[in-house]
């Protein structure tokens, strides 16, 4: 045989991610590496190549009712059968113990005329014999695979592929001359991939696109991992494709990838190929990693909703929210559409239809308005058509909704709130501390004093720090399920002069709690700050009857950004990040008029995924004339 | 005595030389089956079609053989002769001895009768058991004096009468298939033979044998065509009747909607040919006068032998046709060997040599080129509107391979590493669970049995496509200048 390149064994290669159809390269049973024990077969005067219907040269594939739409030769046709014109396939099945010469020979699909003149151009322009397969199923390797039963062990489901040439005047190769390949097939998967035989290291390609969708415009990535049989490297190139069209030139595979992006598909689904050339095809096969695009319209914007009346005094007042969707590109309104608003999250509050008008505006009103607290309101554009456009999510528009403010709330000297404090928590190795009362401007008399935390130490003294609350340096508990640590939150302190002897609530939010490195791991949840066993102390005056509300932080510890938990399991968070979360009820009096203290236990939990540093937040408290 | 016009035949044929182009795969005549192939006899009209699926065609299309299995598929040609032409004994087809012909002319009808005391010699002729006989066969009804040649049927055997027709085949099979288990008898209960082929389907069918279509050939009339001009018209079956029977009101082509006054000359194939079986029962079994011509079968040179090429007719198979203009059986194929025919000159020598043919120059000039062509062309009548309101006459019938029920099912796999028995290699592989199992499936538990849809379309067991219903099969048959079918027929209960 001329050309043949010694098969060099080597390990086995790894299953390989992505790309959809690459399959871990068999291990064979008999000696854990290929090729298989009847290679080389002294029959074969060469390989074959594998094509699909495109034209493009597959080494694998995930369809064993039409695995391949051409199988050409490698070499030329030798002189001794000069005059050939036809080629056809014979699926040799492994007999056991046999030669290549005993193999079982199956043949059902057509000899066919080469060159052919109406497959793709490159398959047009093989000199060498080309069978072209068809598409009859009877002669599909689906179907015929259950013709042979006695295969080595190990090579159960492995096929000998080969091409045969024939001539009028009684030309032919068959049955003891051909070229060959062979190939390992799952029944199950419906999966078949080459494996070497003596005369080539087989490669596959794996071809990824990211994002997998996007918007007209958008960038996509491709990213081609070429791998060999022989666990080898293959020197060699990569030609993108979308479809039969070139992306680009040729790129060269360096460290086994290959590496292109694209912007300018156009609105559909895609079909990506990745064709590998090696540089040496005698010893290599070639071979084409495939994905699919999907783009959409191009993209569009959101605008963030604008909520008329907010603030002070808006809450259960009729309310519009608007957003104005408009294409990236160009700015022009799009109308052809949907627009849904929601609060606090797409899985939250639904509150409606955007009514849809000229430039891409779309209103709801809300005549009752909305709640009072805390309020994070997107939008979502729905495309009627996505091949024109595509769908956008606004960011959210946080803010929060009072009452608004009258009698003694609205007199002159009076501060309903909000009172912002600041609080702080370290995780260990490190320190967690909330600086009380806690407004960050020093420890006011009889405050529990604390020491500042310092993360590289397991503990540290839970109190006023300088005017921030330290709550402590987390602990992991005794399960190991997350870390914890609490303290007491002192004197929240409520002086009530109204007349009339009126009830009051207190309502604490918490923010999320950062360590400022922008990490994902660097945020605790706002959820996960509880403020628990309010206990009131009265003080000049105070008749009335203090109902503490106990708001024991998310358990277990929740991971940043979660949604939302079920009430009673919100700790003082909300889906927000910095002032103006959901306000949570931590304790209302019947009668407030007079001074009272309230006291509780602050916790703070964390996921054991938090990494270590020292975290700090805020906690807003608001309190309410009813 | 017994008068009647016979065409003499072509005298002795000795030493017949088989075999066309040598080819790697070839079909080897003088092979004698080994015990596990698969071995059919029977009709002529499906011999090309046998041989073509076997070992391939000429037109370089694979026949199953080639792929190199252990265990051959062999089709026994129905004659001696790889043209498919019969054989005769010494004394020709007319047999030895003395013959007289008179002619008589009537109302401008000349009839030529012939008076013959020749017989058949010992072993030919259609007399079973004349071989053991030491006096000729005068008895005109066991002409003409065919040959009989033999072949052997399985290595190790001696030379059996190689059965040539649907009817003989389809005997010899019968033969073989034991009655009441429809197992088969012979070669260890392998079968002597396997398959028959049949170009009619055999009435009152053995409950124990089954049949598949392979194709279609259609049956017309042949009479000059191209650029050789003819008085024959469109016929329907009533008219040919009469013709046949050479009804006074049917001799001559302006009594059968024609125009010119010329005697029709009808010819008729051979006896033994299908053809000549299926055209007279087609036409309503008329007693044959004595202005029909036996000719040889198979051959459309008989139009210009006839030395009537204008006037002259005879049934035809379209197959036979195609295979002599290098057609294949699927219209839109066309041509398929570049305009050339199938047969060459089977007067020439192969690859003649010129130098050492004779000093006479016309075979010089003749051999040059090798392919037979018919001169004058000729043409079927397959279309037009007979005289009489009828239709043309043209039979499409259908093309058979007749194989025992049992085989369907037997647990003897065939070829060594595989899976199927050979029918269901060959013939027909229904969608069952195991290749002994008789549950056609269907559905999921079809799917699950590993079945798949094949190339006709329909369900086929684990292993795919019997050969005969495969692209390839069907390939081989269209080469064969039939058009090619699978369908799969029970017997009748």
């Amino acid at each position: 045989m001329s050309g043949i390149k010694k098969y060099v064994a080597g390990a086995a290669v790894a299953a390989i991610a992505g790309g959809g159809l690459l399959l871990a390269v068999p291990a064979f049973a008999t000696n854990g590496t290929a090729p298989a024990p009847w290679e080389p077969d002294p029959q074969a005067i060469g390989s074959v190549v594998f094509y699909n219907a495109a034209g493009q040269p597959v080494t694998q594939g995930n369809n064993l009712d039409n695995a391949f739409a051409y199988v050409a030769a490698d070499g030329p046709v030798p002189s001794t059968f000069t005059g050939a014109t036809k080629a056809s396939l014979v699926y040799a099945f492994p007999t056991k113990n046999t030669p290549t010469s005993s193999f079982l020979p199956v043949a059902r699909g057509l000899s066919t005329t080469f060159p052919t003149t109406t497959a793709p151009a490159n398959i047009n322009a093989i000199t060498n014999p080309v069978n072209t397969v068809g598409s009859s199923g009877g002669s599909s390797i689906n179907a015929v695979r259950g013709n042979g039963n006695s295969p080595d062990a190990g090579y159960t489901d492995v096929l000998q592929v080969r091409l045969g040439v024939s001539g009028s005047g009684g030309i032919n190769s068959l049955p003891s001359t051909y070229w060959a390949s062979d190939i390992q097939y799952d029944p199950v998967a419906g999966t078949w991939q080459e494996i070497a035989n003596d005369d080539n290291n087989v490669t596959y390609t794996a071809l990824t696109a990211t994002p997998t969708s996007g918007p007209a415009g958008t960038s996509v990535a491709l990213h081609a991992v070429i791998t060999s049989e022989s666990g080898a490297a293959v020197a060699g190139s990569v030609q993108f494709y979308d479809g039969t069209t070139a992306i680009g030139t040729p790129v060269a595979v360096a460290g086994g990838v290959a590496n292109s992006s694209t912007s300018s598909l156009s609105v559909a689904t895609h079909n990506l190929a990745a064709i590998f050339t090696p540089t040496d095809g005698v010893a290599n096969t070639a071979s084409t990693g495939f994905a699919t695009e999907t783009v959409t319209g191009p993209a569009t914007s959101t605008a963030a909703p604008t909520v008329n009346p907010t603030g002070t005094g808006a809450a259960g007042v009729a309310t519009t929210i608007s957003t104005t969707v408009t294409q990236v590109v160009g700015g022009a309104g799009v109308t052809a559409g949907t627009v849904e608003f929601y609060d606090n999250g797409i899985s939250g509050t639904d509150l409606g239809a955007g009514v849809g008008g000229a430039g891409g505006v779309y209103t709801l009103s809300l005549p009752s308005g909305l709640a009072a607290g805390g309020h994070s309101v997107t939008a979502v554009f729905t495309p009627t058509d996505p091949a024109a456009d595509a769908a956008s999510t606004s960011t959210a528009s946080v803010f929060s909704d009072t009452v608004a403010a009258s009698g003694a709330c609205a007199v002159t000297g009076s501060n309903c709130g909000p009172d912002v404090q600041d609080i702080e928590g370290a995780i260990p190795v490190g320190t967690l501390t909330i600086s009380t009362p806690y407004n960050g401007t020093g420890c006011a008399a009889g405050l529990t004093l604390g020491t500042t935390p310092n993360v590289n130490s397991a503990t540290s003294t839970a109190g006023c720090v300088g005017g921030v609350l330290n709550i402590g340096t987390l602990a992991l508990t005794p399960t190991d399920t997350e870390f914890t640590a609490h303290t007491t939150f002192q004197d929240i302190a409520i002086t009530d002069n109204r007349a009339g002897n009126l009830p009051w609530t207190v309502q604490a939010s918490s923010s999320d709690l950062t360590d400022g490195t922008g990490h994902p791991q660097g945020t605790i949840d706002s959820q996960n700050v509880g403020l628990t066993a309010i206990t009131s102390t009265a003080g000049t005056g105070f008749l009335g009857t203090v109902t503490p509300v106990d708001n024991p932080a998310a358990e277990p510890a929740v991971a940043p950004g979660a949604a939302l938990g079920a009430p009673g399991k919100q700790g003082l968070g909300g889906p927000t990040v910095g002032v103006g979360g959901l306000a949570h009820t931590i304790a209302t009096a019947d009668h407030g008029l007079g001074s009272d203290t309230l006291n509780g236990t602050i916790t703070l939990n964390a996921p054991t995924s938090t990494e270590n540093g020292l975290f700090t937040g805020t906690i807003t408290f608001t309190v309410l004339e009813s | 005595m017994h008068a009647r016009t016979i065409k003499i035949g072509a005298g002795l044929v000795a030493a017949l030389a088989f075999g066309t182009l040598v080819a790697p795969t070839g079909a080897f005549a003088d092979y004698a089956p080994a015990p596990k192939d698969v071995v059919g006899v029977g009709s002529d009209t499906l011999q090309a079609l046998g041989d073509f699926v076997a070992d391939g065609s000429y037109t370089a299309d694979n026949g199953f053989n080639t792929a190199g299995n252990k265990f051959k598929f062999i089709s026994i040609d129905a004659t001696a002769d790889a043209n498919t032409r019969l054989a005769y004994g010494p004394g020709g087809a007319n047999g030895l001895g003395t013959a007289t012909t008179t002619s008589t002319t009537s109302g401008g009808v000349t009839t030529t009768t012939t008076t013959d005391t020749a017989g058949c010699g010992a072993g030919t002729g259609s007399l079973a058991g004349t071989a053991n006989s030491g006096t000729a066969d005068t008895n005109p009804a066991d002409f003409p004096c065919v040959l009989s040649p033999t072949v052997t049927l399985r290595a190790g055997t001696s030379p059996e009468q190689r059965p040539n027709g649907s009817g003989a085949g389809y005997n010899l099979l019968k033969a073989d298939t034991d009655p009441s288990t429809g197992a088969a008898v012979g070669n260890g209960n392998f079968g002597i033979v396997n398959f028959s082929r049949s170009s009619s389907a055999k009435n009152g069918n053995n409950a124990n044998i089954d049949s598949i279509t392979v194709g279609t050939d259609t049956l017309a009339m042949l009479a000059a065509g191209g650029t050789a001009s003819t008085n024959a018209v469109p016929l329907s079956k009533a008219q040919l009747k009469l013709i046949y029977s050479c009804d006074p009101g049917a001799t001559r082509w302006n009594q059968v909607g024609g125009t010119s006054a010329d005697a029709i000359y009808p010819m008729i194939p051979q006896v033994g040919s299908g053809t000549r079986s299926t055209f007279l029962a087609d036409i309503g079994a008329p007693t044959l006068g004595s202005c029909v011509h036996n000719v040889e079968e198979n051959d459309p040179q008989a139009i210009a032998d006839s030395g009537h090429v204008a006037d002259a007719i005879e049934p035809v198979s379209g197959s036979r046709l195609n295979l002599f203009n290098g057609v294949s059986g699927v219209a839109s194929q066309g041509n398929i060997n570049g305009g050339f025919g199938y047969f060459n000159d089977n007067t020439c020598p192969y690859n003649p040599q010129i130098s050492n043919l004779s000093a006479n120059s016309s075979q010089v000039t003749n051999c040059k080129t090798t392919k037979q062509s018919i001169v004058p062309q000729v043409a079927p009548i397959t279309s037009g509107s007979p005289s009489d309101g009828g239709a043309v006459y043209v039979d499409n019938r259908n093309l058979y391979i007749y194989f025992r029920d049992a085989d369907i099912f037997s647990g003897t796999t065939w070829q060594p590493g595989g899976t199927l028995n050979w029918v269901r290699t060959m013939f027909y592989n229904p969608c069952t669970a195991s290749i002994t199992s008789k549950t056609i499936l269907s559905g999921s538990a079809a799917t699950a049995a590993g079945c798949t849809i094949g190339n006709q379309g329909n369900l086929v067991g684990p292993g795919g496509d019997p050969y005969f219903a495969s692209a390839a099969g069907q390939q081989d048959i269209a080469d064969s200048g039939v058009t090619p079918a699978w369908a799969y027929s029970p017997a009748a209960a």
